[in-house]
């Protein structure tokens, strides 16, 4: 007998056993980690959890299971020349991706150095508004730069966080035990603990969403950005690219040498945070001016 | 036949179950105060517990900067407690120190004991604690051999395991007034001694393997985890065995307790030497790489938490390092004892607030989040410490008078006739 | 494809970028709407089409095409032939008998460079110090700009006209790295035009205000915030 069917089995006898009332608490309990769920087995996990937003949030989602594009990687650009600074790309991609507002989650964090200084130790990430750009500094946001060489996915104790072929690091929220080694492993502070449920307001709720992207997380799991997984795998831009008003994120494929992103590795200087770490980001820093 | 054997083994069995209840419900009153003191902690450690189950990590004052607190440091200070049980066992086996020998086993039960609130403190730490099978083989899907964290798991069990089998073996032996097996039981005692380097050393890894934490990062770390354990676990075996000798009649000689007290100064030395050029190489170099340190020892940007905290640790450390150094203090027990407890506090704090929190200050985007922990989660660990506390005491409640002799098997039995071929006595 | 009139509108928050006098407001409209009363062959146009589709109608210069969401025009002046007509019947022929009345509305185009007094005030023109009106706007077709080789184009196709000046940025603009698409990597996009994002009579770009900074960590997660910012 194979471990498929052993699981299979021990599964079904669980649940079997388990009363009526709580049967679909059971199955969600033993379900499988993503990458070993058959379709079915998908598919019922996906129905379990729609019926738990239409409960919670009032609203029919769609979950979708889109798997990579193929011969795609994506990658990313931001232009630091033209960042100001503004943090509309914080609040899009808490609005698109469903973070929670209370307390409050925000996978972008955009912090604020003198010029003349990248010392990421005397950045400013807690800014007033106001008006934007402000002389004698320059902004830089930070979000996942989606590594090649993931130290998160490295350490994390059970695979529930792993790359996708399209190149992105994506958390199954139903596998993850919260041991938060990965939030210690990840040099560049992307990835955020729901110490609490998460609370998002019934009107501000996005629908269209991910199984491994945007789907409202439950308590006691890490996430972090997807570069809007629900979104890109349809051919779509992310939010904080859509969302720039200066239109300093660039966003594409990088295996395509026309893409925008192609383009900005070939002509513009480029830098990766804290190269030294031999992560390998896919998030490319440059210097259009 | 077979049917005289089975109701032999029940009648045994019988036998020891009634004699443990009644060890363990008999006792001195300092026995009963001492436990339901403990178990009113525990309590109130329960009641911490079920707010926590219902709120979520949400209670305690880890943030997205600050991700382990006050459950990983404790879990850190406790695997090089239970890692030191084998600085018991090298001397006793190894060198065949006769006095030492005699408690060695109380060494592997705190072992033991200290695996078991390592376990605790661990599980309390998870976001999803009911999701731990994820971590079996078969069942889940560990990301073994990447993960050090899996490797820890592997090795703290391992360790448990081991620990319990010598000790159960070593204790029924004495039960059935058997003579030991050594050649059954010897590997697996020599065992213990690398498996408990490397349950410090993975737990060591564990930090020391994230570039992302330049505090962590030092090749110096797991030496620096094993000299500090080498303190703090012998330090708290010296309290105990003095209080066990005080209230049972089990004799442990001063020559072994300071043995055990040399023993600790060397390590202590080792341990302060290491800091020293960990302090040394960061200050010096004068990298960005310092700010973790420069935040420990002396505050970063008017953020000073841990430095009151630390210098306690260093005071600490450094007076017992030369009151164990000194002959004269070492074999005085009040010099001795004020230095014991000094060192554990010490090795508590250095290795626990002083190791696990300054690795996340500041973040790695360079934010400076304090980190304090809050009243629930202090409850918490408090009430873990009870807990172990609770089992240590038990368990030696039991396997103190088997050791004397005080509890044995059932006499009318006449114990099996030795095989000598098998039974050889190597060392004694 | 994104609903741009959304999506525009709240990542540019335009009122916010003239805070004195407002004198000027900008909004976009969909071209098809005002051109309601034009000639029909003139809406036709301003509907972006499909990249290839477009490709195949061009009789432009330009090899490349890109599909543009409306240009943004000034609300009440587009279209400016609605003024600048000069295809009444019968106005032309008053102009040149010279009718007092008549010519006090409906000018001859003056192709000197002057500062407007009457008309357009509003426009606040810094854009280089020597620019004038009819060195971007066709003297003849208002509704088309025109460029240094007296080729007309549409509003559609004005990075052509800011690419004649700005060569580096156009290059960039062209493979995606100066300015913002939105829509699909992969696929349909829409290049904004310079004039999206820049005001072209003023194109240094304004100051934004900037969205709220984060909460202290602990907010909302106990019942005291013990730490503002």
């Amino acid at each position: 007998m194979d471990r498929r069917n052993f699981i299979k089995g021990a599964a079904s006898t669980l649940a079997a056993l388990a009363l009526a009332g709580c049967n679909e608490q059971v199955e969600e309990y033993l379900q499988q980690h993503f990458v070993e769920m058959s379709k079915e087995e998908l598919d019922e996990a996906r129905e379990r959890l729609k019926k738990k937003y239409r409960q919670k949030f009032g609203v029919d989602f769609k979950i979708g299971a889109e798997p990579a594009l193929p011969e795609v990687l994506f990658s990313y650009g931001l232009d630091l020349s033209r960042c100001i600074g503004c943090r509309r790309c914080v609040y899009a991609c808490v609005q698109e991706n469903n973070q929670s507002r209370k307390p409050q989650i925000q996978w972008i964090r955009v912090v604020r150095m003198e010029n003349g200084s990248m010392d990421l130790e005397e950045s400013d990430h807690y800014y007033e508004g106001g008006m934007v750009p402000k002389e004698g500094y320059y902004t830089m946001p930070i979000q996942c730069q989606q590594c090649e060489n993931p130290p998160c996915v490295k350490v994390c104790p059970t695979k529930a966080t792993w790359q996708e072929p399209d190149g992105i690091v994506v958390v199954d929220y139903n596998w993850c035990i919260g041991c938060r080694y990965c939030m210690a492993a990840c040099p560049y502070w992307a990835r955020r603990f729901n110490f609490s449920e998460p609370h998002i307001p019934k009107e501000e709720i996005n629908p269209n969403t991910h199984y491994l992207g945007n789907r409202p997380r439950m308590r006691g799991v890490v996430e972090k950005c997807t570069f809007c997984i629900q979104r890109t795998r349809k051919g779509r831009y992310p939010a904080c690219v859509e969302a720039c008003p200066v239109g300093a994120r660039k966003f594409g494929n990088i295996l395509d040498p026309d893409s925008e992103i192609s383009k900005v590795i070939e002509t513009k200087r480029v830098f990766r945070l804290k190269s030294e770490l031999n992560t390998q980001p896919k998030f490319y820093y440059f210097f259009s001016i | 036949m077979q049917k005289e054997y089975v109701a032999d083994f029940f009648a045994q069995l019988r036998h020891f179950l009634s004699q443990a209840a009644q060890r363990l419900i008999k006792g001195p009153p300092i026995y009963y105060g001492w436990l339901s003191f403990l178990l009113l902690i525990v309590g109130a450690g329960v009641y911490a517990y079920t707010y926590q189950f219902e709120q979520g990590l949400n209670i305690t004052g880890m943030t997205d900067q600050v991700s382990w607190g006050l459950y990983i440091s404790n879990f850190t200070f406790l695997v090089g407690v239970a890692a030191a049980a084998v600085l018991l066992i090298i001397p006793a086996y190894v060198y065949n120190f006769g006095p030492i020998k005699e408690i060695t086993i109380l060494g592997e039960i705190l072992a033991v004991c200290a695996i078991l609130m390592c376990m605790m403190f661990v599980t309390l730490d998870l976001g999803r604690p009911e999701r731990m099978w994820h971590l079996m083989p078969i069942i889940g899907r560990p990301n073994f051999p990447s993960s050090i964290l899996d490797w820890d798991v592997l090795v703290l069990n391992g360790y448990l395991y081991l620990n319990l089998f010598v000790s159960i073996y070593l204790l029924s032996t004495m039960y059935f007034k058997r003579k030991v097996n050594y050649r059954l039981i010897l590997p697996f005692i020599f065992l213990s001694i690398p498996w408990a380097v490397s349950i410090h050393t993975v737990t060591a890894y564990l930090y020391n393997g994230l570039g992302a934490r330049p505090f962590w990062n030092s090749a110096i770390l797991a030496p620096r985890f094993l000299a500090s354990a080498f303190c703090s676990g012998p330090a708290l075996c010296i309290i105990i065995f003095q209080v066990v000798r005080k209230f049972t009649n089990f004799n442990v000689s001063d020559k072994a307790i300071f043995k055990i007290g040399e023993m600790i100064c060397i390590a202590m030395g080792i341990n302060l030497l290491l800091l020293g050029a960990e302090v040394f190489k960061e200050l010096y170099t004068d990298s960005v790489h310092k700010a973790p340190i420069v935040y420990l020892f002396v505050g970063l940007h008017g953020h000073d938490s841990l430095v009151k905290w630390i210098w306690t640790a260093m005071a600490f450390n450094i007076t017992s390092f030369f009151l164990f150094l000194i002959p004269k203090t070492r074999k005085k027990y009040i010099t001795l004892n004020i230095a014991c407890v000094l060192i554990v506090v010490g090795v508590w704090i250095e290795k626990g607030m002083g190791l696990v929190i300054p690795g996340f200050i500041p973040s790695p985007l360079g934010e400076i989040w304090e980190y304090s922990p809050r009243l629930y989660e202090s409850m918490i660990t408090v009430g873990v410490w009870a807990l172990g506390m609770i089992l240590y005491t038990l368990a030696l409640k039991i396997a103190i008078p088997i050791e004397l002799g005080e509890m044995h098997m059932l006499e009318k039995e006449t114990p099996l006739p030795d095989d000598e071929a098998i039974n050889v006595e190597y060392f004694n | 494809m994104p609903n741009l009139t959304t999506e525009i509108g709240r990542q540019r928050p335009i009122s916010k970028i003239y805070p004195y006098g407002m004198a000027v407001i900008l909004f976009f409209f969909f071209l098809c709407i005002p051109t309601a009363g034009m000639s029909e062959t003139e809406g036709a146009e301003h509907v972006p089409l499909p990249i290839d589709e477009q490709a195949a109608k061009s009789t432009d210069k330009e090899s490349e095409q890109y599909s543009v969401p409306p240009p943004l025009v000034y609300q009440g002046l587009f279209p400016c032939q609605a003024c600048h007509r000069r295809d009444v019947r019968g106005v032309s022929s008053q102009l040149e008998k010279g009718n007092e009345f008549l010519g006090k509305y409906i000018r001859k185009p003056d192709p000197k460079p002057r500062i407007l007094v009457k008309m357009h005030r509003n426009i606040n023109l810094r854009h280089a110090e020597w620019h004038w009106c009819l060195n971007c706007h066709d003297q003849d077709e208002r509704n088309y700009l025109r460029l240094i080789t007296g080729e007309k184009i549409p509003f559609e196709k004005s990075y052509r006209l800011c690419g004649q000046c700005h060569g580096s940025i156009y290059r960039d603009w062209k493979i995606g790295i100066h300015g913002r698409r939105v829509g699909n990597w992969k696929g349909k996009k829409l290049y904004l035009l310079c004039s999206h994002c820049h005001d072209p009579h003023s194109p240094k770009f304004r100051k934004l205000p900037a969205e709220d900074p984060p909460r202290p960590p602990h907010y909302g997660r106990w019942d005291v915030v013990e730490h503002e910012e």
